[in-house]
């Protein structure tokens, strides 16, 4: 076997060419949520604009909902046991993980957790949680501060790769990415009904967070050490009624944990015991109505050269700042910096938000931004009037030795658009359809996918009318050269540039 | 009254195939049979389409006293009684009859009957195909048993065992003319085998110090020792050979067939444990190709010229992937090396040609790409892992050179050695639909090995290829035998309507447990499934690619005979052979067919009493 990496990694070297299978192991992408993916295979900022429909599939005896059916992780290359394989693992609400093999687009397996007990919750059938996978180990990624901790198996070459997921009565299963079965005992992890984030795995731990409601599930965060013997859940709960955001939490890269845990609070945990490790509360403006939609967006962080900065949002639509040295200043409150609202009154950010370093080491911040923008937002550029909603970029920079976000470009108009991802110097953003800021439909509508030039915004690619339903409002997934969504029929698809089979 | 000087051809009544040519020489001009004798074998350039195999069995000189054969065509040897040259006879018109050139002819014709098997596939060309099998035929074949069977003392590395013989009809041994088998292990041993008497002439082990990198124990990508099929050459001596086998060290030996000495100093050619695939000799250049980057051995065409003093090796490197077809590389009439390039990347702008087919052809004293073909999907071949890794068989067609390559995909690709992929390189003469590997696996599934062709007598040109697992469920054939699940040999027509070429599926055979390149003579499809297990990645331990654990779930060969023409099996050895092999392939002359098994023995197959 490793004759046979050390051919790979020969071949690679010598092709001169890094053209590696890219996992996408969770929301966003990474744990920092940033929905970067830096180096697609496929898809270069020139043939954005030849991006045709490669795939759709819808599953059946998933309930309809914005919320339930999620996009997927993607193992770029699996060496299974039936060849090597790009997988797609998505979840529904039906209590059902599904295994797409994302170039044949043939179901390779599907789960079904065990019937759907008594007592489960109505709410939680529409609901589902995004699984998870053990992240890759990257060329160049700065390494977690502090001590080594033991590496999850199954993240090596050839190796048996597990998929994490949860079930409706709250079990964490480990399964096995060739067949679905579990490869160990189910574990104790979250309430069940619970109304989970997406799950994360960082550093060989794995959390999610919930909110109260469905139910009677309770809201907090949870993890589970699985690089110990008899791993065990740990939680910090509270009722969370407001939303967690749709990534949960977002990770450090010294592994602390940032989530937004009610209105305008974000609090920051260790990790793997998830103690409590700080707090800011930031006021919003007195005169703001707080739509539910828009009370805890999933932070991003960005690596500022050796420096965390952790980028969230106010119920008023304001961006702020604050970083991993000084959470909220001497007095515990103050960010190192806030932009004015994006949104007037009755809009905001919703969601999350995305990152990204360009070419050049700047970093940028793109906030999904619902309703109408605050007309003293004046960024560099626009791309036509905005009347719904829009992605809104803004570039990190420094003044008076502070960073500061610095609005970039406005795209053009989009109905509920969630957090984008990017790859290649392209943003690729969903425009969700109509919806409530708390995630009702809101009259017929349909999604649309865009690509944008991420240093301007410029439009280069929409999926017009291929697709004729909502989206469901959980998400994008980016890898090798397809952008991933669902629909809220519990319909999966991906754009993107098509293989020659 | 002398003979004109000119040059009379020599037809088969139907006038299907020249069979000889006779240059005519006289006293007039003051030539002999000794000037184009001297002249066929200086001056005139091998790469004639006069001399184009397959065109003409032999040439002949005739002056007014002497009938000598000048044929440079490797497999045709002519018995020792031709090679004492010229009976004397007065061939001028007052003493000659009809019959009794006639009969000249025909003595002079005898040793085509004699059948050779000197390299792996059978020619340069790596057709498969023994053109002068005279013994077994589609109405024998059913009576074939076992004639003898060997244990030889080669110890097997990883999967890898015994490799196809080199068979050599007419060997000038101390104890007589003999029928020689030259069987080579992969432990670094060289045997002759007497074919008749079943029994090893001379042995031979190749010995040298360790070297310092090889593969991992347990990794059967990369064994150590002799990886490559030796070939076989005549000398200029009549009835002498020269076996030339490449070690585990990289050093080439010249070993007389005759007595399995050595016959000049070894040389460099290759990196120590560096798993060359077979041999192939043109023109006395060696050919060979790599793969894996075994002991960090480059993946690489590699040629070498035998009459060079310097012994420089050449090579071309296609800057990604691997060349692991079967049979090495196949060499087309004008001298260009065709092998696949496996599993890589392609960049012609980079000269980056993986998971593609590249011709080389030596140049001066360099090894210089010529030509290549890629594939249009060939980014998803290497996704799956897919590549294109199969020794094509190159084969005249009307008025061209063509091949037939093929992937572990399950494609067949039909390209012409003038062109291989038209303007573009990516553009084949034909390419098949998917004939099995519906799931797209890079194990147990596709074509594996080599290609196979031969020519009915009315010019209807057929190609053949082996595949791997399932049939694919919408490749259909006209004639087949019940589901195939573990493999199969197809066999297809090659036609031309108004310049468009097509591949023609006519008949699939029976289900074969991994399906390995076929043999055809005299109208026998000669084909096996190897019994191996291929399996490389599991539910429960992932990739796990590890000889112990593929050599424990193997189970045993099996030898079949097909009818040619529609495949339908004629024989089959059943469990008579008890284990199986891996990466080696069958041999065929003279009423004998032989298989080496994993556990070292070497099977020989015929007709009881026949071939003697």
């Amino acid at each position: 076997m490793k004759s046979f990496t050390l051919v790979m990694m020969i071949s690679y070297a010598g092709a001169g060419i890094v053209e590696a299978q890219i996992d996408w192991p969770s929301f966003g992408g990474d744990s920092q949520r940033t929905g970067w993916e830096r180096s697609d295979t496929r898809i270069t900022r020139e043939n954005v604009k030849d991006f045709e429909l490669v795939l759709k599939r819808k599953f059946p005896g998933v309930k309809a909902g914005p919320r339930s059916l999620t996009p997927p992780v993607i193992v770029g290359l699996l060496i299974s046991y039936r060849g090597f394989k790009e997988l797609a693992f998505a979840a529904s609400g039906s209590n059902t993980i599904w295994s797409l093999d994302a170039d044949l687009n043939r179901v390779f397996w599907k789960r079904q957790f065990e019937p759907e007990k008594a007592g489960i919750a109505a709410c939680a059938q529409t609901i589902a949680t995004m699984p998870a996978l053990v992240p890759p180990v990257v060329f160049g990624k700065r390494a977690a501060r502090g001590p080594r901790r033991p590496a999850l198996p199954g993240n090596e070459f050839g190796e048996v790769r597990p998929v994490f997921a949860v079930s409706n009565d709250g079990k964490l299963h480990k399964l096995n990415t060739s067949d679905g079965s579990d490869l160990s005992a189910p574990l104790d992890f979250l309430s069940a009904n619970v109304n989970a984030s997406p799950l994360t795995i960082h550093d060989g731990t794995i959390y999610a967070s919930s909110v109260s409601g469905c139910g009677g599930a309770t809201g907090g965060i949870w993890a589970i050490d699985l690089t110990v013997p008899h791993p065990k859940a740990v939680s910090f709960t509270w009722q969370a009624t407001s939303a967690y955001g749709l990534g949960g939490p977002a990770f450090g890269n010294d592994g602390t944990v940032y989530l937004r845990t009610g209105l305008d609070t974000i609090q920051s945990f260790a990790p793997n015991d998830l103690k409590q490790k700080a707090r800011l509360t930031l006021s919003a403006s007195p005169s703001a109505r707080t739509a539910a939609g828009f009370n805890a967006p999933t932070p991003v962080v960005l690596d500022a050269d050796g420096r965390d900065l952790i980028v969230s949002s106010t119920s008023d639509g304001r961006l702020f700042i604050v970083d991993d040295k000084s959470f909220g200043g001497d007095d515990g409150k103050t960010p190192l910096s806030r932009t004015a609202p994006l949104a007037t009154a009755g809009g905001g950010i919703w969601g999350g938000l995305a990152g990204w370093k360009d070419p050049d080491g700047k970093l940028w911040v793109f906030a999904p931004v619902w309703g109408k923008l605050n007309p003293d937002l004046k960024p560099a550029r626009t791309n036509g009037a905005v009347a719904n909603g829009a992605i809104v970029a803004f570039k990190v920079e420094e003044r008076d030795g502070k960073p500061v976000l610095t609005p970039a470009w406005v795209s053009r108009d989009m109905r509920s658009p969630v957090p984008p991802v990017t790859t290649s110097g392209a943003v690729f953003a969903l425009a969700a359809g109509a919806y409530t800021s708390d995630g009702s439909p809101k009259g017929p509508s349909h999604a649309t996918l865009f690509g944008l030039d991420a240093q301007t915004g410029e439009q280069i690619y929409s999926s017009g009318n291929q697709v004729m339903v909502p989206g469901a409002l959980t998400g994008l997934t980016l890898s090798n050269g397809r952008v991933y969504f669902a629909t809220a029929d519990g319909t999966l698809y991906a754009f993107g540039i098509p293989l020659e089979i | 009254m002398p003979i004109a000087e000119a040059i009379a051809h020599l037809y088969l009544p139907d006038r299907s195939s020249k069979v000889a040519t006779f240059e005519l020489k006289n006293r007039l001009t003051k030539h002999t049979v000794a000037d184009p004798v001297e002249q066929y074998r200086r001056d005139r350039d091998p790469r004639e389409r006069f001399f184009e195999f397959g065109r003409c069995a032999v040439h002949f000189a005739v002056d007014g006293s002497c009938l000598q054969p000048v044929s440079k065509t490797l497999s045709i040897r002519p018995r020792r009684e031709a090679l004492a040259c010229c009976s004397r006879m007065d061939f001028s018109a007052r003493k000659m009859t009809t019959r009794k050139v006639c009969i000249v002819i025909l003595m002079a014709l005898a040793p085509l009957a004699a059948a050779d098997w000197l390299t792996d596939g059978g020619n340069t060309k790596r057709t498969a195909w023994q053109q002068n099998e005279t013994i077994l035929n589609r109405d024998n074949v059913k009576n074939l048993t076992i004639l003898w069977k060997l244990q030889l003392d080669n110890v097997p590395h990883e999967m890898h065992s015994l490799f196809p013989p080199l068979i050599v009809e007419a060997v000038k041994t101390s104890g007589g003319i003999k029928q020689l088998a030259i069987e080579a292990g992969i432990d670094d041993k060289l045997y002759a085998i007497d074919v008749v008497a079943g029994k090893v002439l001379w042995k031979r082990h190749f010995e040298y110090p360790p070297p310092k990198e090889r593969g991992d124990p347990g990794d059967p990508l990369c064994p150590t020792g002799l990886t490559a099929t030796p070939v076989v050459a005549p000398t200029d001596t009549p009835g002498g050979y020269t076996v030339y086998a490449m070690a585990g060290d990289g050093k080439v030996h010249s070993v007389n067939v005759a007595n399995g000495e050595e016959v000049a100093q070894p040389f460099q050619f290759g990196y120590p444990n560096g798993k060359s695939y077979a041999l192939n000799l043109w023109n006395n250049h060696l050919f060979t190709t790599t793969s894996q980057g075994c002991a960090g051995n480059p993946n690489q065409i590699w040629a070498v010229n035998l009459k060079d003093p310097e012994k420089k090796v050449m090579t071309y490197n296609p800057g990604s992937g691997g060349l692991w077809g079967r049979t090495g590389a196949a060499i087309d009439s004008m001298g260009t090396a065709w092998a696949p390039t496996g599993d890589g990347f392609y960049d012609p702008v980079k000269k980056i040609y993986g998971n593609g087919l590249i011709g080389a052809r030596v140049e001066g004293r360099e090894l210089k790409l010529i030509d290549y073909y890629e594939p249009t999907n060939w980014a998803w071949l290497q996704k799956r892992d897919l590549d294109m890794q199969v020794t094509p068989a190159i084969f005249q067609f009307k008025d061209r050179e063509l091949m037939v390559a093929g992937s572990k995909e399950c494609r067949m690709y039909l390209l012409d050695t003038k062109s291989a992929g038209g303007a573009n390189h990516q553009t084949p003469l034909d390419r098949t639909p998917l004939m099995c590997n519906e799931e797209a696996d890079f194990q147990s599934a596709g074509i594996w090995g080599s290609m196979a062709s031969w020519e009915q007598a009315n010019g209807t040109r057929w190609v053949l290829t082996p595949f791997w697992g399932a049939v694919h469920p919408t490749f259909k054939t006209p004639i087949s035998y019940g589901p195939v699940s573990h493999g199969a040999v197809v066999a297809l027509k090659v036609e031309e309507t108004n310049g468009k070429f097509h591949l023609k599926p006519v008949w699939m055979s029976r289900d074969m447990n991994q399906a390995e390149p076929p043999v055809i003579a005299n109208g026998v499809v000669f084909a096996y499934g190897s019994g191996e297990n291929t399996r490389q990645a599991y539910k429960d331990r992932g990739l796990a690619d590890f000889s112990p654990l593929r050599i424990k779930n193997s189970t045993h060969a099996v030898l079949y005979a097909l009818d040619a023409l529609t495949g339908k099996e004629l024989y089959s050895s059943g469990d008579q052979i008890k284990a199986w092999n891996h990466f080696t392939g069958l041999s065929v002359a003279n009423g004998r067919v032989y298989i080496g098994t994993y556990d070292s023995v070497l099977y020989c197959f015929g007709l009881e009493g026949a071939g003697k």
